[in-house]
């Protein structure tokens, strides 16, 4: 799998005051994000995620370090692959979502009239095809969150960079957010997803980077890391206790119905904390 | 090109919601259909000038009050809300957002400056038609060319799109937006100081040379206010609307390069 973004010892710090008092926000990250995956990238406020997606989108230069976009060094003209949903998004209150969507969509290039077919087109995939013509400003956070992924898509972008998208959403949106994104998973689209959301993530990347203090504190395939070595577990169907413990004794001879059988997990939550804290 | 218009639209509908230059803008217009009142504290001016300057000052006094707060109202909403961010993820440059920004910014003024145009024509053809043949007018000896009051805004509207890139040029280091509007109006009356010095006849200096170099040099435009009464001169018009615009041009270009520098 080609990378789609990769990132080489980028370090980057903030200097501040008079004194220029430094701050590393990230110190040495290196990862690569593949094609097709979404891949999650944690950590705790102040860890260096938000400044690691600004030197990806070309918003903040790095000290050192390299970045690369599809092979290549940021350009403008890259950006027409990349959509982009910050956190807490603010958007215009003047303008319609259809108008900020269409408005959006003429910023990358297109057309009038294919800009506001695929505004449509990204209102509806959103679930905001019935608020289409109504002003920002009378839209719930759930509702602008919804707005921001729609400007984000609407240009057809190769790469969703998603930060907190369920971000103020109820457990439905977030759940119905989290569907979307499965959805431009399954049309090709690799997405990197910053997020506090534990449960969010499990669902839906396959590998995340969890920062801590500008460094990566762990890096791989989530089934990997969420795997506790040495470990089995068997989860078992119509079985009572007397047959459980006869499971117990003669798991493979008494031929109850053995549904799944795997390495057992340790949650996501205990697992960052436990990663955080070191 | 086509995103510098985008954001230039964008800017104007976002610039024209603004409360604050709603008022400014109407108050200007309701000053300037006033003047007719204000004739009668008039004793010794000629009745069409005064009409005139009375239009041609609304447009320099509230034009600049509305290029300076709205220039930087616009400029940091963008920064403050963080929509630049959103905006700048998209393919367009630091030069298009900056360009586009005043762009927008230049069609309120533009707006500002015809409808306070149309009023003060109005007002001077009401005032006309109200001396019939009254021996008033042959005294004040003043006859009105409308085209030259049309090129005198025009030349009032450059005016105020260089007080606006001079707005967008502080706010594209600066970090407030207090700070912004203050600084912007600490060069607006740089500016009128060193046009009213020389125009009550003092002499060039190198200070005041370096002065009009680095802000905009309003004794240029001023020459623009005899249009109303006399021919328009071409070499005085094109003077003025050409210094203006590679001016706010020179500005605007100074205005991305500090935006590139800045992170955002």
């Amino acid at each position: 799998m080609p990378s789609v973004i990769k990132i080489e010892n980028l370090r980057k710090y903030f200097r501040y005051g008079i004194r220029g008092i430094g701050i590393q926000a990230v110190d040495g990250i290196s990862l690569e994000v593949e094609e097709g995956e979404v891949f999650g990238l944690l950590g705790p406020n102040g860890a260096g995620k938000s400044t690691t997606i600004k030197i990806i989108l070309g918003l903040t230069r790095p000290n050192s370090g390299k970045c690369l976009l599809f092979g290549k060094e940021m350009a403008r003209q890259t950006r027409q692959n990349i959509g982009y949903l910050p956190e807490s998004p603010y958007f215009y209150k003047f303008l319609t979502g259809f108008e900020l969507v269409v408005f959006y969509a003429k910023l990358c290039g297109m057309s009038n009239d294919s800009a506001k077919n695929a505004a449509m087109k990204a209102l509806s995939l959103v679930g905001l095809d019935d608020a289409a013509n109504r002003q920002i400003g009378l839209y719930s956070k759930g509702m602008v969150q919804r707005a921001g992924l729609a400007q984000a898509i609407v240009h057809n972008p190769k790469l969703l960079i998603l930060d907190e998208p369920a971000s103020g959403l109820d457990p439905i949106g977030a759940s119905d957010m989290a569907d979307i994104i499965l959805r431009l998973k399954s049309e090709g689209k690799t997405v990197l997803l910053c997020s506090h959301m534990m449960s969010e993530v499990e669902k839906l990347c396959s590998r995340v980077a969890i920062l801590s203090k500008g460094k990566i504190a762990a890096i791989g395939k989530l089934d990997d890391m969420l795997t506790i070595s040495r470990t089995s577990r068997i989860d078992i169907k119509n079985a009572d206790a007397s047959q459980l413990a006869a499971i117990r004794k003669y798991a493979e001879s008494l031929g109850v119905e053995v549904s799944k059988a795997e390495h057992a997990k340790v949650p996501l939550d205990d697992f960052f904390r436990k990663v955080i804290s070191k | 090109m086509k995103s510098v218009l985008t954001i230039a639209a964008n800017t104007f509908r976002d610039a024209i919601r603004q409360k604050l230059i709603l008022l400014v803008a109407l108050i200007a217009l309701v000053l300037v259909i006033s003047s007719k009142y204000f004739l009668r504290l008039d004793l010794g001016h000629e009745q069409l000038r005064f009409v005139f300057d009375f239009g041609s000052g609304a447009i320099g006094f509230f034009g600049s009050i509305i290029a300076v707060v709205s220039t930087c109202q616009l400029f940091h909403s963008e920064i403050d809300n963080k929509t630049i961010v959103t905006l700048l993820s998209k393919p367009v440059g630091i030069g298009g957002f900056a360009f586009g920004k005043l762009f927008g910014e230049s069609g309120v003024l533009a707006l500002f400056c015809a409808i306070i145009a149309a009023a003060t024509c109005a007002m001077l053809f009401y005032t006309e038609a109200s001396f019939g043949e009254s021996a008033q007018r042959l005294s004040a000896g003043l006859t009105i060319n409308y085209s030259g009051v049309v090129a005198c805004c025009f030349i009032q509207w450059i005016k105020l799109c260089c007080i606006a890139a001079v707005a967008s040029a502080v706010c594209s280091f600066s970090r407030s937006l207090l700070f912004s509007v203050v600084i912007s109006f600490m060069c607006l009356a740089i500016s009128l100081m060193g046009a009213v010095t020389l125009g009550l006849g003092g002499e060039k200096s190198n200070f005041t040379n370096f002065v009009s170099t680095i802000f905009p040099d309003f004794q240029i435009f001023s020459a623009a206010e005899a249009f109303a009464f006399e021919p328009v001169l071409p070499e005085a018009f094109f003077g003025a609307a050409g210094y203006g615009i590679v001016y706010a041009a020179a500005l605007c270009l100074l205005t991305a390069w500090s935006f590139s520098k800045r992170e955002f």
